[in-house]
């Protein structure tokens, strides 16, 4: 039994008031001083029985009944195959349409998504009478075009013929999520949702288990169950084509004066298909070269070295084919000069490599080499510091520094929460209980905590480093000797850049916008013969990157991401889009630094300006949209789907529903009643 | 409270100065009065001759058959004889019931005092016994102007109370009953009459004669109530839940069938039942009542 309109179960609430009724009255009933008792009592007696069994029967008939007229409203049904069903059981039909970026795409002299228009208004047109629609649209974020059911198709297909595809990528879960809830609303024995896309494999998360289990779970639990119809409008290539599929930055730090690395993946049609590539930086042509694909999937790599500092934009184009919207892709890059930094905890009267200051100082402060502006001061230097004398600074050392004060911990959780980078260096007499205070709460600042020494006795272990981002592939140096190392015990959320077989040397985790690097030794030859290994110096500096990196939001956006501008208050500001429009920024409170993605909805540089400075930003159409691939129906689509329009009809005939019973309910109330009303009018008589 | 005189004028006793109550048997009284007696005496009324006797007295001595038959016959004649009545008041809580303005008590008390006045002023002795489940008072028979105000007073001041057993007070009244007397029963006889009819049947055996004075409100009848009702006994015995509507016949068919049960038994034993209305003007029912009784 399911009931198709839930809310008027409300109205069960009132089934208690009849026998409250009955109750309160039978309490208020007439008293009367009588003096004939001898007559009421012989009659009373040999009624009683009797009458109490009429009065319950009664009781339970006229309850009965009007638990049936309550009942009706919240239309209760039971669920039924296609062939209990009535032939004109009607069915509510969810539309829902991809209007994902790959929707652009042109087959046969048309865009998939005119083709699929085409596909949907005949599937409006066809269906029969007493069917109700409702449309969605279905991209990053689904949007309810006609949210409650109507039987005007007329109206459903003008909604039709508005819509137009966006950039963004197609969220398929979600929109189809979205659409169970929309569904709610629809008012017949049987409901479906009819997805129109591509069946390209963005958004479609099909390896992920989590997102369909969730949907399987709410199909399920809805009453009537849903059925799942997806049409698929293919995109058919009969001319060759390639595509960008990305484009971005090895390094996540881009310096003037080295070399800034670019990779670009590019995907051809299955022919063998020579295209030209042109990488254009800020909007100058600075090198081509041809590309021969063969279907696969080929990586371009670009080198380029900025001369100046600021935003820039580089961008692969390749040679116009059959399909134009793919052949470019843009990226914005922030290139820095050099990167300050200051070292905690040199003491310029000790002789220079005895501890680990010194060491950093000697991998850091040559400025040929360096990209680094190293400013050292001693381990006593926090207390008189305030934050803003941290500010200037990209990433803080604090070089065995034994002991915190409240001061410094709140200056350095500060600092860390507004964006800075903070390494972490124990030395054997770090204090603990100084340093706990920094692993409490929710956000903590250290990424983990450490408990106890662990003394090495001079053996050799091999050492994992994982500096360069999760795309590149750790780097083991063999015969690194430790004396004693902290045991660290990393928290939830934080990533170990760097370990021994057995322990976590380096852990890295995010705290507010910036983040915190905390190495369990100390880089100094009391410790470990690391320093004097060829492996120190790019190790040191790639961890500083990295930290550097972490802390910053991406400038390179998917379509209809949000972006989080660092802005003041009184600040104004405007935007130069893609094609050249500038307009002014509005912001109201709630939405204040932040930039919706109606703003940022198409791909392209975006160039966001006030007085005093200016981002740029790179907005992306996802890889997946571009990649021609037809997504293949895997186990986790459990549903009833279909790919062709004669399984689709030949699904929709098995498609069950519910039978509704409110009729039913209404007679069996009427008839209950009517034989309450002659009960009661035999008793009587 | 009314006291006699509001009663008898309530009854309009003084409309009946012209009317009797008399008994339909012989009666046993002291003095001389309107009511036959079974001692043979010599009066206006004939009765029989029988032969004489020395020493009877020679002006009763039937001197036509004496001519005629040669032989001495003595007339006699009926003596007629005072009556000694029993004004027996059923003072349940039944008896409280008022429905239609006047309770039956009350209509009782009237009754009973017009038929006490009219009694006495035929030179009859009236007493009053005043009964619920058992005797409750006890007044002896007598004549005279000083025993009616006596009377009336004490048919006043009766109350309304307490259970019925009509039988049982019968009962006790006829163990003090020495001579043959005129019962008249105020009562509404709302009792199991099994024990009535066993009472009134030893009445009619020991010679009394015995009027049943049965007084009803209308409501009693028509048990005119509508719905669920809660009936809570005058006479002190709980409530009782009903629903009136569907009870009225079944209700009024066993007080049918109560009234021809008291009829039939009244029947068997000769006795006189009359029934009297609260809601009826009650001056127009007492004399219909008494023209009844009349000579």
């Amino acid at each position: 039994m399911v009931f198709l309109n839930s809310l008027a179960l409300w109205l069960l609430l009132l089934f208690p008031l009849p026998f409250l009724a009955h109750l309160l009255h039978h309490r208020r009933r007439q008293l009367q001083s009588w003096s004939a008792m001898f007559f009421l009592r012989k009659i009373e007696q040999a009624r009683a029985g009797r009458m109490r069994i009429q009065n319950a029967l009664l009781l339970l008939l006229r309850g009965f009944a009007i638990l049936l007229l309550l009942l009706a409203p919240s239309r209760p049904a039971i669920h039924a195959q296609r062939s209990q069903l009535p032939a004109d059981t009607p069915a509510t039909s969810l539309i829902l349409m991809d209007t994902s970026a790959s929707m652009q795409m042109q087959a046969n002299g048309k865009t998939l998504f005119e083709s699929m228009k085409e596909d949907v208004i005949e599937y409006i047109v066809t269906r029969p009478a007493g069917e109700e629609f409702l449309l969605m649209s279905a991209a990053k974020k689904p949007i309810s075009i006609i949210p409650y059911p109507t039987h005007d198709r007329d109206r459903v297909i003008r909604e039709v013929r508005q819509l137009q595809p966006g950039w963004q990528n197609l969220d398929m879960p979600r929109g189809m999520q979205e659409s169970l809830f929309l569904l709610e609303n629809g008012r017949c024995g049987r409901r479906r949702v009819v997805f129109f896309t591509d069946a390209a494999e963005a958004g479609w998360r099909s390896q992920e288990n989590e997102p369909w289990r969730r949907l399987r779970s709410h199909a399920d639990g809805m009453n009537p169950q849903p059925f799942f119809h997806i049409r698929v409008t293919p995109p058919i290539l009969k001319e060759a084509n390639a595509a960008v599929l990305n484009l971005q930055a090895t390094e996540p730090i881009q310096l003037t004066g080295v070399a800034s690395e670019f990779r670009a993946d590019i995907r051809g049609t299955d022919d063998v298909y020579s295209s030209r590539a042109e990488w254009w930086v800020d909007d100058r042509l600075v090198a081509e070269r041809d590309v021969e694909l063969r279907g696969e999937l080929v990586s371009l790599h670009f080198e380029h070295r900025f001369e100046t500092p600021g935003f820039h934009t580089v961008e692969l184009r390749l040679n116009d084919d059959s399909q134009e919207i793919d052949n470019r892709r843009v990226c914005a890059i922030h290139v820095r000069s050099r990167i300050p930094l200051l070292l905690v905890g040199r003491s310029l009267e000790e002789q220079e490599l005895a501890n680990a200051s010194g060491w950093l100082h000697l991998a850091l402060s040559d400025k040929e080499y360096s990209p680094f502006d190293l400013t050292e001061v001693d381990g006593a230097a926090l207390e008189g510091m305030d934050s803003g004398d941290l500010e200037p600074y990209r990433s803080v050392i604090l070089a065995n520094i034994p002991t915190l004060s409240g001061h410094d911990r709140y200056l350095l959780e500060r600092y860390v929460k507004e964006g800075g980078g903070l390494w972490v260096i124990l030395h054997r007499d770090a204090d603990q209980a100084s340093y706990a205070g920094l692993f409490e709460g929710q956000a903590p600042l250290l990424p983990a905590a450490f408990d106890h020494l662990v003394e090495m006795k001079n053996s050799l272990v091999p050492l994992t480093l994982q500096l360069g981002g999760k795309s590149e592939a750790a780097v083991v140096i063999r015969d690194v000797e430790f004396h004693w190392l902290w045991q660290l015990t990393p928290g939830l959320g934080s990533e170990i850049l760097a370990w021994t077989e057995e322990f976590p040397l380096m852990v890295l985790g995010a705290s507010g916008r910036g983040a915190c690097a905390l190495s369990a030794f100390s880089p100094e030859l009391g410790c470990t013969n690391l320093p004097i290994t060829p492996h120190f110096l790019p190790w040191v500096h790639k961890l500083l990157l990295r930290l550097n990196s972490s802390g910053e939001q991406s400038i390179n956006l998917e379509c209809g991401e949000t972006y989080r501008l660092n802005r003041n208050q009184e600040e104004e500001m405007q935007i130069r889009k893609p094609n050249g429009e500038v307009s002014k920024l509005s912001f109201s409170d709630s939405s204040l630094r932040v930039l919706d993605e109606n703003l940022l909805a198409s791909p392209g540089i975006y160039s966001v300006e006030s007085k005093e400075r200016s981002w740029v930003l790179g907005m992306q159409v996802n890889s997946a949209e571009w990649n021609l691939q037809e997504v293949s129906f895997n186990e986790n689509l459990k549903f009833k789907l279909s790919r062709t329009a004669t399984e689709f009809n030949h699904h929709m005939e098995m498609e069950g529903g519910v039978l509704e019973l409110w009729r039913l309910c209404l007679v069996a109330a009427l008839a209950l009643l009517l034989f309450e009303a002659w009960l009661s009018g035999r008793l009587i008589s | 409270m009314m006291n006699g005189r509001d009663l008898l004028r309530a009854g309009a006793a003084s409309n009946f100065r012209g009317l009797e109550l008399m008994a339909r048997g012989v009666m046993e009284g002291m003095a001389r009065g309107l009511h036959k007696s079974h001692f043979k005496g010599f009066a206006i009324e004939f009765d029989q001759h029988r032969p004489y006797v020395r020493g009877d007295d020679l002006k009763h001595l039937d001197w036509k058959l004496l001519a005629r038959l040669d032989r001495q016959y003595i007339k006699q004649y009926e003596e007629d004889t005072s009556l000694r009545a029993w004004l027996v008041l059923d003072a349940s809580g039944s008896m409280t019931f008022d429905h239609a303005g006047t309770s039956k008590l009350q209509t009782a008390k009237v009754l009973a005092a017009v038929m006490g006045t009219v009694l006495l002023r035929q030179q009859d002795s009236v007493g009053l016994a005043v009964c619920d489940q058992d005797l409750r008072e006890l007044i002896a028979p007598r004549t005279g102007p000083r025993h009616l105000s006596r009377l009336m007073e004490a048919v006043a001041a009766v109350e309304g109370q307490g259970p019925t057993s009509l039988a049982t007070a019968l009962e006790r009244l006829d163990a003090r009953l020495k001579k043959r007397s005129l019962l008249i029963i105020f009562s509404d006889f709302f009792e199991d009459l099994t024990h009535v009819n066993r009472v009134l049947g030893r009445f009619a055996a020991r010679k009394h004669e015995v009027m049943l004075c049965r007084i009803l409100d209308p409501q009693e009848r028509k048990f005119d109530f509508c719905g669920a009702v809660s009936f809570e006994c005058l006479e002190g015995g709980g409530k009782c839940m009903s629903d009136a509507l569907r009870v009225r016949r079944r209700y009024q068919r066993e007080f049918d069938v109560h009234a021809q049960q008291l009829s039939r038994i009244s029947r068997r034993y000769g006795i006189n039942l009359h029934t009297f209305w609260t809601h009826l003007p009650l001056a127009r029912q007492a004399a219909e009542f008494l023209l009844g009784r009349t000579r």
